[in-house]
């Protein structure tokens, strides 16, 4: 979208309603701007349509433009004389980071919530949701405008960061991984408050969706702060291969999870008959498979790069499986008509497919051999941590959680399946959103630690007793005699057998449910879907941006003017 | 017309299953059978079969089945909760049906709403505006939302602007348009992507009879345009213009459809007639007192009134008998019963 396209909009009608001549070369850059302009997300034209003219963009500008040149004076000249010889480009930066981020951290992604939640609240969703626009692109479009937003107020701050730079003291690539830092944590935090927009739809909810949000902004803006600030003032104290690698890392891991947070969104606000899973499931499985491709990649650094790697991304992992399996193991299991014409009919395409078309059978056994790609992968990779450079330290923290990481699997195997008999059971009487499956895997997992751990109790007349194998359901105290190394051989096996056990189960009983029928699409729905697709086509190829009629018709009525000339006279 | 051979059913709350094995509440949600949904009138433009929605326990649309043929204006009329918003928005592809089908130029609004949103302009009861926005930039963000391009949009972004009469207001900001005004804009944006079926829910709501004349001329200039029209509104005066048939809907149950004379006929079973006679009033009255078909005859200065039971044919036998006899009868009026009227014959007034 570009301010020309903006401008050839806004002044079209009066443009079409002068009989003046164009120029030619005028008609050109309508010509191509209306082209350029279709080609955008129209959600990304409105926006910044409505944008430019409101108070809060205009509010928010002007403050960032004063408080810059605010600082700049201020700054200057509070560093005066000492600015004329000593490197006083750190403490400048350090301003105009602090100014730059608060729109870029905290009023870009509330606006952008706020956008998102207004449509719901006026009622315009509704009739967004009934055009051709779909979920995700009215998502992406309020990115975009996010994002047009973010471009403004850096090109706004960029000759104040180039006069940082000039008063030395920082050296460039420490600015751009600054800048960078800020633009990546504001468009993930952004998608982040989309993801947030839609979540409740009642008073009560939406404030405290809120206020969720705003701690997260909070909280991010502080930590990210913490770290700008320190490699501005203190330097990068990574090489330049570790900074590459966690440039790299971070960049993967935001884009990943922002393409969940963007599913999800989506999936929020597309109607009941479509398909809002397999989009999430894709996505979901894209950021793990990256994420162990970037664990894998730490190995090549050394143990000290690799092992908080590894446990940092594993244990995210961990959580990530925990609250995607107890939301997809709660998903309705109507699949619509809808869904099942798209659902995969080869034999591989069944084989492997399946497990991303919608239902909470088929997002169990997701979930589950997710989770146990998972430990598999974690377990190999703290082997090789341990066994290429290890050190006693490495080794001493890694063996037992290597040995809790088969526990890990088969209890969530276990949990999951209890979570969907609970909320198939809840389901059964009362609508339920898939959100529920949160609510169930937490009861799932103390009711799994407390029941035995009670009886246990009440059977030793309340007095502190030993580890048995009727404990075997307890996770707490198993995985913690697991990290300690002090577990029976037959409760680690027992534990095994009760996940896999509930894992065939369910998946000797929801045979049929796992491999719905794929239906075919009737005839007419498939021509008029290639009708449609072969209109716009067409009128993409010719464009017309000033309603003057196509070339073709426009020698037409040349000709029909020509004969009307010839008998007229 | 070709068909939808698909089979389909759609349970927004429908019991679901526990490893296989199905349960059932005691709620009255339905099994998901299978149902073969084929929609074979070339003529019809709008469907219902059987829809139900429930939320929760409220039965909001109950079995509620209608077709409205193509080119046709439909009159939804229901009081207040009666179901109307919700079945349109069931037709408008903006919630499903816990049960049955519904369908738009052929089409199923469940299984294929996309292809039902490129045919269907929804206007609801709410303006559904954006703020620092003018007309033309509403109008315009929809039609490329609706994929209208190039050339396409422009002449539709005209036309809609002049058939609406908003042209002169196309540069002006939203916010400051009059309820009539955004009214119209609504409609234009309804009308962007000329859609062949038009679902208005209440778009006379709150407007001053200028407007309202002014939304009858142009519905009714639509429906000459071949657009399919489903109108719910309370001013049944007006329904009653411009409607080729109506549905009256109460408590999620439709309880009558079809044209408005049709209605009437089937639904009246008394028609008021008024003789006003010259000097002798009360002995006309005593005269028809005990004829067939006659009943509750009361008398009111020169004027004789009566309720009728009978038909046309009837009605004239017994104007020309008593002509004939020689009472010189100045005036005979024929009071028919009024839409409102059948309106509130046929419902109870009950919201749920």
């Amino acid at each position: 979208m570009t301010q020309t396209q903006v401008v050839a909009d806004a002044q079209l009608l009066s443009i079409l309603d002068q009989d003046r001549p164009t120029p030619p070369w005028l008609e050109r850059i309508d010509r191509w701007a209306l082209r350029a302009g279709d080609a955008v997300n129209p959600i990304l034209v409105k926006e910044t349509r409505q944008a430019l003219k409101s108070r809060q963009f205009v509010a928010t500008f002007s403050l960032l433009l004063l408080a810059a040149l605010g600082w700049t004076v201020v700054g200057s000249l509070l560093m005066m004389p000492q600015i004329y010889f000593l490197p006083s480009g750190p403490t400048m930066l350090v301003g105009y980071y602090l100014v730059l981020a608060v729109p870029m951290l905290l009023v870009i992604p509330l606006a952008a919530y706020r956008s998102l939640e207004a449509e719901i609240d006026d009622g315009t969703l509704e009739l967004l949701s009934i055009t051709s626009l779909s979920p995700r692109q009215i998502v992406i479009g309020k990115l975009a405008s996010a994002a047009l937003q973010m471009m403004l107020y850096f090109v706004a701050l960029f000759p104040c960061v180039a006069y940082a730079y000039t008063l030395r003291g920082i050296d460039l690539p420490t600015v751009l991984l600054v800048m960078g830092l800020l633009l990546l944590s504001g468009l993930t935090l952004t998608i982040i408050a989309l993801f947030f927009a839609p979540l409740a739809t009642g008073r009560t909810g939406q404030i405290t969706s809120l206020l969720a949000l705003l701690s997260i902004l909070v909280v991010a803006e502080w930590a990210i702060g913490f770290l700008a600030l320190g490699l501005i003032l203190q330097g990068n104290p990574m090489s330049g291969e570790e900074t590459a690698y966690v440039v790299f890392a971070s960049i993967v891991f935001c884009l990943t999870a922002s393409s969940i947070f963007l599913a999800a969104a989506a999936a929020q606000l597309a109607p009941e008959s479509e398909n809002r899973t397999t989009a999430i499931r894709i996505a979901v499985l894209v950021h793990q498979t990256a994420l162990i491709g970037v664990m894998a990649y730490s190995l090549s650094l050394g143990p000290d790069v690799a092992w908080p790697t590894t446990f940092l991304i594993g244990s995210h992992l961990l959580v990530m499986w925990v609250v995607v399996g107890a939301m997809l193991s709660a998903e309705a299991s109507t699949i619509t008509a809808r869904m099942r014409r798209s659902l995969p009919s080869t034999f591989l395409g069944r084989l492997f497919l399946t497990w991303l078309t919608p239902g909470p059978a088929t997002g169990l056994v997701f979930a589950v051999v997710n989770i146990v790609v998972l430990m598999g992968t974690l377990h190999w990779l703290a082997d090789r941590v341990t066994n290429i450079q290890g050190t006693s330290r490495i080794r001493t923290l890694t063996v037992p959680i290597q040995d809790a990481l088969p526990l890990l699997a088969a209890y969530l195997a276990f949990a999951l399946v209890g979570v969907r008999a609970l909320v198939a059971g809840l389901r059964a009487r009362n609508p339920v959103r898939v959100s529920i499956g949160l609510a169930a895997m937490a009861v799932v997992l103390l009711l799994m630690a407390i029941v035995p751990y009670s009886i246990g109790l009440h059977l030793n007349e309340y007095r502190t007793y030993g580890y048995s194998l009727a404990q075997v359901t307890n996770w707490a105290w198993t995985i913690g005699l697991a990290l300690n190394r002090n577990l029976p051989d037959e409760a680690f096996y027992l534990v095994l057998a009760l996940g896999a056990i509930a894992f065939i189960g369910h998946l000797v009983f929801v045979g049929r449910t796992v491999l719905p029928q794929k239906l075919a699409t009737p005839r007419r729905v498939l021509e008029e879907r290639d009708r449609l697709a072969g209109v716009i086509r067409h009128d993409a190829e010719q464009p017309d941006p000033l309603g003057l009629g196509t070339d073709s018709d426009r020698t037409q009525q040349a000709n029909t003017d020509d004969r009307r000339a010839s008998t007229t006279s | 017309m070709s068909r939808t051979d698909d089979a389909t059913t759609e349970i927004a709350d429908q019991p679901q299953s526990v490893f296989g094995f199905r349960l059932h509440a005691g709620s009255p949600a339905l099994v998901a059978d299978q149902v073969t949904a084929v929609h074979t009138d070339e003529e019809c433009c709008i469907e219902l079969r059987r829809v139900h929605r429930f939320f929760g326990k409220t039965k909001a649309v109950n079995d509620i089945s209608f077709t409205v043929a193509r080119g046709h204006v439909f009159g939804y009329i229901g009081p207040n909760g009666a179901g109307k918003t919700t079945s349109m928005k069931i037709l408008a592809t903006l919630d499903l049906p816990s049960y049955g089908e519904a369908f738009v130029d052929g089409f199923s609004v469940i299984n294929d709403p996309e292809l039902v949103r490129n045919r269907l302009g929804y206007m609801p009861d709410s303006f559904g505006t954006y703020r620092d926005v003018n007309c033309w930039e509403y109008l315009d963000f929809f039609a490329r939302a609706y994929g209208l391009m190039g050339a396409e949009r422009i002449r539709r972004l005209r036309w809609v602007l002049d058939f609406t009469g908003t042209r002169k207001i196309a540069e002006k900001p939203i916010r400051g348009l009059s309820k009539g005004m955004k009214q119209r804009l609504c409609l234009g944006r309804t009308l962007i992507h000329d859609p062949a079926v038009l679902i208005l829910d209440e778009p006379a709501a709150g407007l001053d009879p200028r407007a309202r004349i002014e939304l009858r001329r142009m519905i009714g200039e639509l429906a000459a345009r071949g657009k399919t029209v489903l109108v719910s509104s309370h001013i049944l005066t007006e329904l009653a213009e411009m409607c080729d048939t109506v549905g009256i809907i109460e408590q999620g149950q439709l309880l009558a459809t079809g044209s408005v004379d049709a209605i009437q006929r089937e639904r009246q079973q008394h028609r008021e007639l008024v003789f006003r006679v010259l000097r002798r009033a009360a002995e006309l009255a005593d005269a028809v007192e005990g004829h067939p078909g006659v009943h509750g005859v009361s008398i009111e200065g020169d004027s004789v009134s009566m309720e009728f039971s009978g038909d046309a044919e009837a009605q004239a036998d017994l104007v020309r008998q008593w002509v004939i006899a020689g009472y010189p009868i100045v005036e005979v009026v024929s009071r028919s019963k009024s839409l409102e009227d059948v309106f509130l014959q046929v419902t109870e007034g009950v919201v749920q």
